[in-house]
């Protein structure tokens, strides 16, 4: 792959920039409400105060941006852990840690009926931790291969969901929650932007700097020991970067998956595997695609609208069985 | 997503399951010749002199009972005591049998029923179980329009043996509802809107649910015309789009979605937030109570908020 240039992955970039902007701009001027699109379009270049101006620039603004942010977040986070893990199987959703968040922020809720916004962020980074401690714990452990990993995760996952239902129907609140549970960001405010912003920032700058470290894990241990490379740091970096990017995507939008399994696959196959392009490529497609299963989710329950989480479960399962399909065949 | 996924599959199966076995238990009672067959939504149960201990497995059917003058011994109460009081505006001696999602057989059995009423929608699941305990009658609450609720109170006066208490119940709430009405100035054409706000969006409830249709037989105009009762996780577009002309907004005590989107300039394209009809309702009364009590309170709220009357 590296031998045929540099330049492919920098083209590639610019092709995935250009489309997000397009899939960007496609958001912010259509929506249910009857405003024009080609008004929406001037409305977002020059604002007039109007309340069709705020439509534009505090509804659908807002929402395209969490996406773009929810998006590299766990499309970084998928790198990461496929990585950390030697796994491709890996996922914030596979391995459980989109639904560790989940359950911690549910029985928060529950608890203390008054946190909101901001306050669901560390509830999810303490289920996240918990549930991505475990997880790495038996994937360096070395007494799994590849697939009883993934098929742990899958367990690991199904318990929580289970036990977030068990919690919901004891306490009749399964109505209000339902929706956040699919994974939805029809709730997006400048709010949330704030909120996860600094955690999209920190976690892919930090990821995108580190990147070139991190190919290390993808050797096995010993290997990267005798290059002199402190293997465990870089994991427990990896670690933590994981914990913070998925646990801040689940606590504005609730657990949205296949994102995080998909798009490195994606990015792989077209740009090869080097760990920083992945990371940066990564960090684009993962917005392109949450912004795009948001859009297709408006218009297909139109005028209602599908939680963006059922939308990528739609695009996402078929494209997971046949990335096991292709694994068996080699 | 898989609870959402759960949640639909497991309803479409108890609604197999009850008709499986509303088909089985409903046969054998034949015998009796004061025995009553009162007919109802899995089929016709035979009831036989007057029941006296009653257990209700919805709200609505706790108000209903309240209008014919009787209080259940055991109520799935949704071990919130406070709601039944408000929903009958006193207190009543009952036991909880649990929640409405899952009731507690148990604590139903132990209670030595000789009624229990039950929900189509939630409890279909267990009608043979609940029918092997006490005769059962299968009502909808859960999806209940207003009209389903008054046509329930005749039905359970009649499992009681007084069909024409529930009658006389009726005519008097539709007099009621009748001199509420008539103080609505002629020639309304605004559409009304209720939203349940919840801490990330809003479920908007349609011309099907309970709510809509007593703004429909009070001659008002739901704001969403559609035959499922509520659309949920409704973002701040899409209720801009359905654009209310009077919009009623059911919080709970906690804090939701509207502290947030009121604030919002764009929340002030909604008709009925320019024109100053935007009202801020208890969710129980107007989303988790459904009966003739809570008709007459809404349409007394309405008159009251919208109309400055009452």
């Amino acid at each position: 792959m590296a031998g045929q240039g540099r330049l492919q992955p920098v083209a590639l970039g610019c092709l995935l920039l250009m489309a997000l902007a397009a899939v960007v701009v496609a958001a912010v001027s259509f929506g249910v409400s009857e405003l024009p699109v080609r008004h929406a379009l001037s409305l977002l270049v020059s604002p007039d105060g109007s309340p069709d101006s705020a439509l534009v620039w505090d509804v659908r603004l807002p929402r395209a941006l969490l996406a773009v942010m929810i998006g590299a977040n766990l499309a970084v986070a998928g790198v990461l852990i496929q990585t950390l893990t030697r796994n491709p199987l890996a996922s914030p959703q596979t391995f459980g840690i989109n639904a560790g968040a989940s359950l911690v922020i549910v029985l928060c809720l529950i608890a203390l009926p008054e946190l909101r916004g901001a306050g669901t962020v560390w509830p999810a980074f303490v289920g996240a931790a918990a549930v991505g401690l475990a997880m790495w714990a038996l994937s360096v452990s070395g007494a799994m291969n590849d697939m009883k990993l993934a098929l742990a995760g899958i367990s690991i996952q199904l318990v929580l969901a289970a036990l977030v239902q068990a919690i919901l129907i004891a306490n009749n609140a399964a109505q209000d929650i339902v929706y956040w549970l699919a994974g939805s960001i029809n709730g997006a405010q400048w709010e949330k932007v704030w909120i996860i912003l600094p955690f999209t920032l920190i976690g892919s700058g930090a990821a995108l700097l580190a990147g070139r470290h991190f190919g290390v894990l993808a050797l096995d241990e010993t290997t990267g020991l005798s290059l002199g490379q402190n293997a465990r740091r870089v994991g427990g970096l990896a670690a933590f970067l994981i914990v913070v990017l998925a646990g801040s995507a689940v606590a504005v939008s609730g657990p949205i998956g296949f994102i995080g399994l998909l798009v490195p696959h994606i990015i792989r196959r077209l740009a090869g595997g080097d760990q920083l392009t992945l990371i940066a490529l990564s960090a684009i497609a993962g917005p392109l695609l949450l912004n795009a299963a948001d859009l297709l989710g408006r218009v297909a329950a139109y005028p209602q609208e599908m939680p963006v989480g059922i939308v990528t479960a739609l695009i996402g399962a078929p494209a997971f069985l046949l990335i096991l399909w292709r694994q068996r065949a080699r | 997503m898989s609870l959402f996924q759960n949640s639909i599959s497991r309803r479409q199966f108890g609604l197999l399951l009850g008709a499986a076995a509303a088909a089985t238990v409903a046969a054998p009672a034949l015998a009796d010749d004061a025995a009553r067959t009162v007919t109802h939504l899995l089929g016709s149960t035979e009831i036989a002199g007057k029941p006296q201990r009653i257990v209700a497995l919805e709200f609505s059917f706790v108000q209903s009972l309240d209008a014919l003058g009787v209080v259940p011994v055991g109520i799935t109460d949704d071990n919130q005591p406070k709601r039944i009081e408000q929903l009958l505006g006193k207190k009543v001696e009952y036991s909880s049998v649990g929640t409405r999602l899952e009731p507690n057989l148990e604590l139903v059995s132990a209670l030595a029923p000789d009624l229990i009423i039950a929900d189509q929608l939630r409890h279909s699941a267990i009608y043979a179980q609940l029918s092997a305990i006490a005769p059962t009658i299968v009502l909808n609450s859960w999806e209940g329009s207003y009209q389903t609720i008054k046509e329930g109170v005749v039905t359970i006066a009649d499992a009681l043996g007084e069909k024409d208490k529930g009658e006389k119940a009726v005519a008097d709430h539709d007099a009621v509802i009748a001199a509420l009405v008539a103080k609505i100035p002629a020639g309304e054409k605004r559409r009304f809107l209720l939203a349940v706000a919840n801490a990330d969006s809003m479920s908007l409830h349609t011309s099907a649910s309970f709510t809509g249709s007593v703004f429909k037989a009070m001659g008002l105009t739901p704001a969403i015309d559609s035959t499922d009762a509520v659309e949920s996780g409704a973002s701040l577009e899409r209720l801009i789009a359905v654009n209310p002309d009077v919009f009623l907004v059911a919080t709970d005590a906690g804090g939701t979605v509207f502290d947030q989107w009121k604030s919002n300039s764009a929340f002030t394209n909604i008709s009925a937030v320019k024109s100053g009809n935007l009202f801020e309702v208890d969710r129980n009364q107007f989303s988790r109570f459904r009966g003739l009590k809570t008709a007459e309170m809404i349409a007394g709220e309405i008159l009251a908020k919208v109309y400055k009357a009452g």
